[in-house]
């Protein structure tokens, strides 16, 4: 088995004509929580679309559990839990009903961890999907994903429509499975805070290509927002590669960089500054700078090509 | 796999039932013209089985139903992320079709049998004719449109591809009306089962879901 969960090599795909994903290259270890992120339609769902062989690719390679994700052995999508973005569930089945079709199909079915899923979320089990309120649905499609004991957990957006009540029972649930020998998780979400909380690499998606793709401490010292004050008039140009954002007032200048290191400082050092202190980014700042940042990429190992 | 039938079988009831419905009348009718009608010869069996042709609308409505439904409300989509391959899940799709025809041909066939066994008036040579002259490419007939249906269904967005499955249906039991059944026949459906069956197929397997 491949010490990686997911492997995208070069993965290009079109649709009519336009390019939505450009030469991504990911990989994504055993065990790992990886965070995808990235506004609406930078790829992130045709991405794990393509990964479900759902979608095929333009050009590229795919590799999950080891395996081309186009046409993916039964065997290994039995190793794959998945809760799509709008909680894809049949509408005119009941919640019983689509609970037996997962059951009798599933590879792996832990009755006693989905009863416990159904109670905590008070999930009806009479009710029709179609009756069931978004946040139900996504309920359902995380519990159904979850008991299926997969080993590789693949959530698009999971706890979209979800209020916060459900969003906390949610995350507390998904750590709880995460603790569980060494599973790896692939998700999408709109609330970095859940996204900060559970992974522990990040990848972020700007309009179809990948930015940043490294662990999300990395990710924090690697892009870095600094406080410059000078004694006097504030220099011209700084020649620091890799700034995504600048601002100057004053004898003050905000800098956000990326892909911080020794060099850049050393750069820093030589116009004197009178003091150089760190401003503590949250991932939803680091987020918000990077997809506006037309910079190449943030990564903490070498692409192959 | 018999859940991936059963699945089919059960968001499809009612074309089972009204097929089963259908073909029951006609069997109550056949059994009176035999036993109680004005009936001299074995032509009256295969003039009988002509009153089949609304059962083929139904089958073809099946294949149309199975695969609109199924983009509609993205079954496949949900499906293809179990442990299910797409051959499996189209495969189910035709074996629930397949039982759907028996569905409606099986009681024609058993009521045809106790008719010829009951009435020994018949002359033998043509009772051996009616079997494979008649009731199997009826049998070919209902499933060719059925697999008409299945293309159809996934194409029903577009106006062109729907009209002509209905057309090809038409020309097909026209051509069968007006040519008989025979040997001939059954090499056209069994030709048209697989073009339509491998075309499906082609379509299904490919497509994003």
């Amino acid at each position: 088995m491949s010490e990686y969960a997911i492997q995208i090599e070069n993965l290009v795909k079109y649709f009519d004509g336009r390019c939505v994903l450009d030469s991504i290259d990911l990989k994504v270890p055993q065990g790992c929580i990886y965070g995808l992120l990235g506004r609406n339609g930078a790829g992130k769902t045709t991405i794990i679309r393509i990964l479900l062989g759902l979608e095929p690719a333009t050009r590229g390679r795919t590799i999950v559990l080891g395996e081309s994700s186009w046409q993916l052995p039964v065997s290994v999508l039995g190793q794959i839990g998945y809760v799509a973005e709008g909680h894809n569930l049949i509408p005119n089945y009941s919640v019983q009903k689509i609970v037996g079709l997962y059951k009798s199909l599933s590879a792996h079915w832990n009755e006693q961890f989905f009863r416990r899923l159904i109670e905590t979320f008070k999930l009806p089990m009479e009710r029709k999907v179609s009756q069931l309120s978004r946040g139900m649905r996504a309920q359902l499609n995380l519990s159904l994903a979850m008991a299926t004991e997969p080993k590789l957990l693949i959530l698009d957006d999971p706890t979209l429509g979800l209020d916060t009540v459900s969003r906390r029972q949610f995350l507390e649930l998904a750590i709880e499975l995460i603790s569980r020998d060494g599973r790896t998780i692939l998700f999408c979400s709109h609330i970095l805070s859940d996204v900060e909380r559970l992974a522990d690499r990040i990848g972020i998606l700007r309009a179809g290509k990948l930015v940043v793709d490294c662990e999300l401490e990395q990710l924090k010292k690697r892009v870095r927002k600094l406080r410059v004050i000078f004694d006097g008039d504030l220099p011209g140009e700084i020649p620091i590669t890799e700034i995504i954002a600048q601002k100057r007032q004053g004898r003050e200048m905000i800098i956000t960089a990326a892909n911080w290191n020794e060099n850049k400082q050393a750069i820093l050092n030589i116009f004197k500054p009178a003091s150089c202190t760190d401003i503590p980014m949250t991932l939803e700042e680091i987020f918000i700078e990077c997809t506006a940042w037309a910079g190449e990429s943030i990564a903490d190992y070498e692409k192959e090509n | 796999m018999w859940t991936l039938i059963k699945r089919e079988i059960e968001d499809n009831y009612i074309f089972f039932v009204i097929t089963l419905l259908i073909t029951l009348i006609f069997c109550a009718i056949f059994a009176w013209q035999i036993y109680y009608g004005n009936f001299r010869d074995v032509l009256v069996l295969v003039t009988s089985l002509w009153n089949v042709f609304p059962l083929v609308l139904i089958f073809c409505g099946l294949g149309a139903a199975q695969m609109y439904w199924d983009r509609t409300k993205k079954i496949s989509a949900l499906l293809a992320t179990l442990p299910v391959g797409r051959g499996q899940i189209f495969s189910a799709r035709v074996i629930a079709g397949f039982l759907l025809v028996v569905t409606g041909m099986f009681p024609l066939a058993a009521v045809t049998v106790v008719a010829i066994l009951t009435k020994p008036l018949i002359p033998g040579s043509l009772v051996r004719l009616i079997f494979p002259q008649a009731m199997a490419p009826v049998f070919l007939l209902g499933f060719v449109c059925y697999c008409v249906g299945l293309q159809a269904g996934w194409t029903s967005s577009k106006i062109v591809p729907t009209l002509g499955s209905i057309v090809i249906s038409v020309i097909l039991i026209s051509l069968i009306a007006i040519k008989g059944f025979g040997w001939e026949s059954y090499l056209l459906l069994i030709l048209l089962i697989s073009a339509c069956l491998a075309r499906a197929w082609h379509t299904f397997s490919k497509v994003p879901l």
